[in-house]
């Protein structure tokens, strides 16, 4: 059994074009406010032009130069915290344990296709 | 295999992918947020390569049902999610290549189906379309991650084939 056969490659190669086609077709935006989730429901929101600092659910949220970051979490993983500041329309950030969520919206980040 | 012996392997597989889950959570962040390297799955494409479909199948189950337990609802709806549609795509794989796939394919596959379905239950869940920001990352890091764990299991299935467990 070979480690790594031809068509091994090509599947490699197809999956790593379809991801830059991908990363070119999208180009980021930038963000105007986000919307706080709470199990699929918008439980604040706010723009993104305004720094700002607060806690929903022991979850600190920081807005600041446009973009908004989960800061401080009482949770086990801090993946939350890792993820770091978002400020393009379609990223999201979540702590799960949590089951928070922040979003940005603004104006969609893909360019029309079809 | 006796039917015994058979469950009493599937129980240590099922111990060693907990470990390997866990373990996994330790690891310095390498990855981007939420991307895991996907180590228990190892134990997965074992399972499908050498036990059975069915085996495989509960193991999944079984994976998503641990993470109920140690990371909450939504982790677990994701583990199941992407973990199905992994699933699915392996035993295509399978199908379609007469069970003659390479295993770091497989590797590769299921480790970019298990990053697509993960990021079609967070729309869902988070009622946002999160493909176009999400989807070049979780294809890259899939391929990688699939690369490494297809040849992290090609490295070691001859020892365990070498153990002769499964021919008792």
């Amino acid at each position: 059994m070979k480690w790594v056969s031809k068509r091994d490659l090509v599947i490699i190669a197809a999956l790593l074009f379809a991801a830059l086609l991908l990363l070119l077709l999208h180009k980021p935006k930038n963000g105007t406010g986000y919307e706080i989730l709470n199990g699929g429901s918008v439980i604040r929101s706010g723009s993104l032009m305004v720094e700002d600092e607060f806690s929903v659910n022991n979850v600190t949220f920081t807005v600041k130069h446009s973009r908004i970051a989960i800061t401080q979490a009482v949770c086990p993983d801090k993946t939350c915290i890792r993820t770091g500041f978002i400020g393009s329309p379609g990223q999201i950030t979540a702590c799960l344990p949590n089951g928070l969520m922040v979003r940005v919206i603004g104006e969609s980040g893909v360019d029309a296709v079809l | 295999m006796t039917s015994g012996r058979k469950i009493a392997f599937l129980g240590i597989l099922l111990g060693v992918m907990l470990v390997l889950s866990l373990a996994e959570g330790m690891l310095p962040p390498i990855l981007p947020p939420f991307g895991r390297i996907g180590l228990p799955n190892i134990i997965i494409l074992y399972c499908l390569q050498c036990v059975g479909s069915r085996e495989a199948g509960m193991m999944v189950l079984l994976k998503a049902g641990f993470a109920f337990i140690t990371r909450g609802a939504v982790a677990a709806t994701l583990s199941l999610c992407g973990g199905l549609l992994a699933f699915g795509c392996l035993l295509l794989l399978l199908l379609l290549t007469k069970k003659r796939a390479s295993l770091v394919a497989l590797g590769v596959i299921g480790a970019v189906a298990h990053n697509i379905g993960q990021l079609a239950a967070f729309s869902l869940w988070a009622n946002t379309n999160v493909f176009p920001a999400y989807l070049p990352v979780m294809l890259i890091t899939g391929v990688l991650t699939g690369f490494a764990t297809g040849t992290v299991f090609r490295l070691t299935l001859p020892f365990l084939q070498r153990l002769g467990i499964l021919s008792r």
